[in-house]
């Protein structure tokens, strides 16, 4: 308990190393990691997200299988499929990419339905169910799922209730131009990447997974995050107001913040710092979105 | 739509228990306005808008006032109380809109009591009380929203609490001589019972009625059955078939004659069940009682100024025997002689032939009553009808008949015979009571007989129907006073039926007795038994005050702790106090912003602030959101730093 602040700080570290000047959204990620939630990253290729997945991976101690969504993907294609094995006489099952702790699932607008749909309905019950097979997941299950939001021709937007089953949504962005001058000037990413270690084993994983639900939530702070979502359910400019769901994200997510920040009861501005990225895509998924979750927050005193 | 149902149900039945008092069209305005705001609420609507609304409510007003001309009085407000709980339904809203309707549900219950006062009622009104208390709960009590079931059981929680209270009031609050205002009886509802004429058939409705006409306690001897003839009305005017009593009746001297000595006396309290009429009623001739504008008449008949409206007790001595002493004044001989002329002229020779062989007054009512035995009269109930000539049709046709006919028949040949004579009605025998020690005396105990002037004796008391032959009574059902003149004396009608009857009756007396009768005197003498000095009026008043404003001063500071938690609000108030005094000096806080988040905002635009703010809100932070909120210390001493904060 006592040494998780300098777990995440070095975890930090690292991941800054790698990814650089962002460390508000690596932040995010790993509280939405520590919350046992998904990620969606929604940016334009070539801003490092493979790489933020990589770094995850390799600090976290995780073992991670990339997907690359295309039109022609099929469900066996993240899943697994049964092979006929000629030596033995029997169908062996050959599992999916998504037999990882990380999953990363790249452009996952551009699949059909149906591959998409497979790779959500396992992100939310952990388990793969194949030719009446049930098959658990690996434990600490983790899907970053990436969308490009310029590209639409082609694509199958993911509708809000399936979008619902990301905790959070990140934008990377650009980076400043000190840090992409670094990047011009350093070393290759790759390289790097492939020299990190582990910083924490799946056993402190856990263990810090587990102290994130222990983080007091005081009566007060649920008068807030209420009279939050009663306002997005009022308000003319929110198409659909938050679901209960969302507002247990948002509560999971806060607390996974406080465990970041180093405290121990969750507090307003720990709701105010996650609650863009829990809630935004949740509400609308178009360009106007951007600036709302910061109209919501201004617009609801704290009690 | 629940609550709505709770109201509506709530407001029937308080209106059930003024069902008697208000009109009936009042009534039904009522729940038809209650019952269309329910339809609304089934189809998901709200009020009618106020243009239906107040032409409704101003046209029933109307209609109330042109009933009554005024709202004043029991009756009048109750009838707009009910109204007024049918139109506030059909306008409820808001939860505040039901409050009125729990307070209209509660004054309609007060209502109620002043109309009656029957033990029976008051637990239906308190029944009622605890449902709307209930309702009342589950309107206020918004945050954990309470079932049912416990609304229900903090209802009883709070009447029980209520319980000493209003012991304790209705032990020592002071009781008014007079009624602090009139209940008037507007059109009495006493249907049953005695009245101040009798046709030939009248007593026999009567004696199926199992209504109690009153109670009766004798202190001392109680009067054998034969001799417990409860006098009421006196009937002397005769037009040939309907007896009357005489409208303009003169009263004795108010000084009544000392009780003979040697004569046997009979100290009794009675208890009067509500009936339209002024006369009391007493065993043989009252000598002494205790109720104010009360006389007797010249028929020896207890007569008080108004009549009995409200259940009275009255204690009373009387003399056994029917006799006055002195003579009969003139005019009460030719008023008891008097016969209708051209009436009943049969009956009339019969009584010449029979006095011209019986000169002895005595003996000729004796020889009349051997006629009604030895012949063929019959006791029936149901007698065939008789024509104008009502006594002739009576003794030589029918002949048969009960009590009225028989007193009729008998004073008739008195008077003929020159004997003056008058029928009394009132009450033979009675039940006795053995789990309350006193005697009931229902309606079915009702009776007439005959009163006959002898000359040096006085009045005779002489009962013909119990001259008929007991193998010519017909029973019907269980008829008391033919068991009372056959001189059976019934303790029991031997059903556990009745067992339980008669135990529910001596409850009720004893609630009439202790609860209802604790006036003025009871009270005063009850405090001088415990010692209690008598508080007056001014004084109690001044208690009683001082009493419920501390109640209510203790009531509020407890609702003010419970509603708000003081350590974590005084963490609030300071945090608060803090941002206004920052405020002043241009560090205004968004209402949106964080503690935290403000102290660090802070620290860009004051650096010097930023340390300690920062420190202060971060605790602050820890005891408004941590686990620690009620550490008091602490919250004491965040308050303390914040006021010590130097902001210049």
């Amino acid at each position: 308990m006592s040494d998780s602040p300098a777990k995440v700080a070095a975890v930090l570290a690292q991941l800054d190393r790698v990814i650089l000047g962002k460390g508000q959204q690596l932040r995010l990620c790993l509280a939405c990691l520590l919350a046992r939630g998904h990620l969606l990253i929604e940016d334009i290729p070539g801003v490092g997200k493979t790489m933020l997945a990589h770094a995850l991976a390799k600090t976290l101690g995780l073992s991670l299988q990339r997907i690359q969504f295309t039109s022609d993907l099929l469900p066996s294609d993240v899943l697994g499929v049964s092979v006929f094995d000629r030596n033995s006489g029997e169908f062996r099952f050959q599992h999916g990419p998504i037999f990882s702790q990380l999953v990363l699932a790249d452009e996952i607008n551009r699949a059909s339905p149906k591959s998409q749909s497979a790779l959500l309905e396992a992100m939310e019950e952990h388990q793969v169910t194949l030719d009446g097979k049930t098959m658990a997941l690996p434990d600490p299950f983790f899907v970053i799922a990436t969308q490009n939001p310029l590209d639409q021709a082609g694509t199958f937007p993911l509708p809000e209730s399936q979008l619902d089953r990301f905790l959070m949504r990140v934008h990377l962005g650009y980076p400043a131009a000190a840090e992409e001058r670094e990047l011009l000037h350093g070393t290759d990413r790759r390289e790097l990447v492939a020299t990190l270690g582990a910083v924490l084993d799946q056993h402190s994983l856990r263990e810090l997974q587990r102290q994130v639900l222990a983080m007091h939530i005081s009566p007060a702070l649920l008068d807030y995050v209420q009279a939050l979502v009663a306002h997005t359910r009022n308000r003319l400019d929110v198409r659909h107001g938050l679901s209960p769901r969302a507002a247990i994200g948002l509560v999971r997510a806060a607390r996974a913040w406080t465990l970041i920040e180093g405290r121990s009861a969750v507090t307003p501005e720990h709701v105010q710092a996650v609650f863009a990225a829990v809630v935004e895509h949740r509400i609308r998924h178009d360009a106007a979105s951007t600036g709302l979750a910061t109209r919501l927050l201004e617009a609801v005193p704290i009690p | 739509m629940q609550a709505l149902l709770w109201a509506a149900a709530c407001c029937v039945l308080a209106a059930g228990a003024n069902l008697r008092a208000v009109p009936i069209w009042v009534l039904a305005t009522a729940f038809a306005a209650g019952g269309a705001r329910l339809l609304l609420a089934r189809r998901g609507s709200g009020p009618p808008p106020p243009m239906v609304l107040v032409p409704v409510a101003a046209l029933a007003i109307f209609a109330l006032l042109l009933k009554f001309r005024t709202f004043n009085g029991v009756t009048a407000g109750t009838a707009l109380l009910c109204l007024m709980a049918g139109l506030k339904l059909l306008e409820t809203r808001a939860p505040r809109d039901l409050h009125v309707i729990v307070l209209i549900i509660y004054f309609l219950c007060l209502a109620a009591l002043l109309h009656s006062e029957s033990f029976w009622l008051l637990v239906y009104v308190i029944g009622v009380c605890w449902l709307a208390t209930a309702m009342l709960l589950q309107q206020t009590v918004t945050r954990p929203g309470p079932t049912w079931r416990m609304g229900l059981r903090h209802a009883s929680r709070i009447l029980a609490h209520a319980l000493p209270l209003a012991f304790f009031l209705w032990l020592l609050f002071p009781r008014l001589a007079e009624p602090l205002w009139q209940v008037r009886d507007e059109g009495s509802t006493a249907t049953t019972g005695l009245s101040d004429t009798m046709d030939p058939g009248d007593i026999s409705n009567l004696v199926l009625s199992d209504d109690i006409a009153f109670r009766a306690h004798f202190a001392g001897a109680v009067p054998m059955v034969r001799n417990r003839y409860w006098r009421g009305p006196v009937l002397e005017e005769f037009d040939g078939r309907t007896w009357r009593r005489n409208d303009r009746p003169a009263y004795a001297s108010a000084a009544t004659a000392p009780p003979p000595s040697g004569s046997l006396v009979y100290a009794y309290s009675i208890g009067l069940e509500p009936y339209p009429h002024n006369w009391i009623y007493a065993l043989d001739r009252p000598v002494r009682w205790d109720l104010e504008h009360a006389r007797l008449s010249d028929s020896g008949v207890l007569e008080r100024r108004d009549p009995v409206s409200q259940p009275i007790d009255v204690v009373m001595t009387s003399v056994a025997g029917a006799t006055t002493a002195g003579a009969l004044a003139h005019y009460q001989r030719a008023r008891d002689l008097a016969l209708p002329p051209g009436r009943n002229p049969r009956t009339a020779e019969l009584a010449r032939q029979m006095r011209a062989t019986h000169p002895d007054e005595r003996d000729y009512a004796r020889s009349v009553l051997g006629m009604l035995h030895d012949q063929a009269f019959y006791y029936v109930l149901t007698p065939p009808r008789l024509g104008q000539n009502s006594v002739d049709d009576f003794m030589f046709e029918s002949r048969r008949g009960f009590c009225g006919h028989y007193a009729s028949a008998f004073a008739v040949m008195m008077r003929a015979a020159g004997i003056p004579a008058r029928v009394v009605t009132g009450y033979l025998g009675g039940q006795e009571n053995p789990y309350g020690g006193y005697w009931i005396v229902r309606q079915s105990d009702a009776h007439a007989w005959v009163e006959i002037w002898v000359e040096g004796s006085g009045w005779l008391r002489i009962d013909p129907t119990a001259a008929i032959a007991s193998a010519r009574v017909e029973q019907q059902g269980s008829v008391d006073n033919v068991n009372a003149l056959l001189g059976i004396d019934l303790h029991l009608r031997g059903s556990w039926l009745a067992d339980i009857g008669l135990r529910v009756d001596a409850l009720r007396q004893i609630w009439r007795e202790r609860i209802l009768q604790f006036d003025q005197s009871a009270q005063q003498s009850l405090l001088q038994q415990l010692s209690v000095p008598l508080p007056d009026t001014g004084k109690f008043a001044l208690l009683l005050a001082i009493c419920v404003g501390s109640a209510f001063a203790w009531m509020s500071w407890q609702a003010r702790r419970e509603f708000s938690a003081p350590s974590r609000d005084r963490a609030v108030r300071a945090f608060e106090r803090l941002c206004e005094r920052l405020a002043k000096v241009g560090l205004r806080r968004d209402a949106h912003e964080g503690a935290e988040a403000f102290a660090a905002r802070i620290g860009l635009a004051r650096p010097e602030l930023g340390p300690a703010l920062r420190e202060l809100m971060r605790q602050y932070s820890e005891l408004r959101y941590g686990e620690d909120a009620r550490d008091r210390a602490a919250v004491k001493r965040l308050a303390r730093s914040m006021r010590a904060l130097r902001l210049s």
